[in-house]
């Protein structure tokens, strides 16, 4: 269902959920996941704990610009970090995430 | 086959694209993915202030995805402020919206409910990049003609309609 300004401009969608007997057991599976790397993640300090967004730890990865960097870059990360990532990026509930989000973007079947 | 924002996606997908095969180092984390980068919040209750994704493209979409253990009709839910909407997000679904133009909040989960979130996006500076041919804009613009000054300076002057007419339209 799409949200759209007073012009009728998409300004965002409400894509819903992925529509998968498995999906509340890959959900939880997931929750297991970020619950139990929270503490395996590299301490935060200072401005890290409480950043713009919250206070909670952000684990980034993908590809970025700006922010002082020269050219685009692979988002960097320390190795507890991204032993981390390297988890969750390869769980099936992130995988299918990715792709669904990405088929709502550009279509809905 | 209905579409939501075909035209946006194949904006992504050319400018994005072209990024890639001109820098192989440059990693995809979701090859299925349209978006660039990938950010998880592990909370345990994760509650974003309200903030908008300036570094975002001011016309394109993220992806926000919210998980954990919460009743989704007392907390977590989507504050998209300038629309004066406030959201029921239950746990498992996805939203996509334009985060680098509408500030955005979540509603707090109760002490012993859990909330945590991904969210998918690319960086607006990723596409200024690959329109700069492949520059930094301070280093493409030092190395331009004035003809060529004016036509970018018509291409930037033009860039919010440009990106407005890649956004769907819904009339009543």
């Amino acid at each position: 269902m799409p949200i759209v300004d007073k012009h009728g401009i998409t300004i965002g969608i409400l894509a819903g959920r992925v529509e998968d007997a498995k999906w509340p057991l890959l959900h939880l599976q997931a929750c297991e996941l970020l619950s139990r790397h929270r503490s395996s993640c590299t301490p935060r300090k200072g401005k890290q704990r409480v950043h713009r967004r919250g206070a909670f730890i952000a684990l980034r990865c993908g590809v970025s610009h700006g922010g002082g960097q020269p050219r685009p870059q692979n988002l960097e990360n320390t190795p507890a970090d991204a032993r981390v990532l390297e988890e969750l990026n390869s769980h099936p509930f992130f995988k299918r995430i990715a792709g669904f989000a990405t088929g709502m973007f550009s279509r809905v079947p | 086959m209905a579409t939501w924002a075909p035209k946006l996606y194949q904006y992504y997908a050319e400018k994005l694209g072209q990024l890639y095969a001109q820098d192989p180092n440059l990693t995809r984390v979701f090859p299925n993915s349209i978006f660039s980068a990938t950010s998880y919040n592990l909370g345990p209750r994760t509650a974003c202030f309200k903030h908008t994704d300036f570094a975002n493209l001011p016309f394109g979409l993220c992806s926000i995805t919210a998980l954990g253990s919460y009743d989704p009709s007392k907390g977590g839910h989507l504050v998209l402020w300038q629309c004066k909407l406030v959201i029921e997000f239950p746990p498992g679904s996805t939203i996509l919206i334009a985060s680098g133009i509408v500030a955005h909040s979540n509603v707090p989960v109760g002490k012993d409910e859990t909330r945590y979130s991904v969210a998918h996006y690319s960086a607006g500076a990723l596409f200024c990049w690959v329109e700069n041919n492949f520059r930094r804009s301070v280093d493409f613009l030092a190395g331009l003609s004035e003809e060529e000054a004016l036509v970018v300076q018509e291409r930037e002057l033009s860039r919010w309609e440009m990106g407005l007419s890649l956004l769907p339209v819904f009339k009543e």
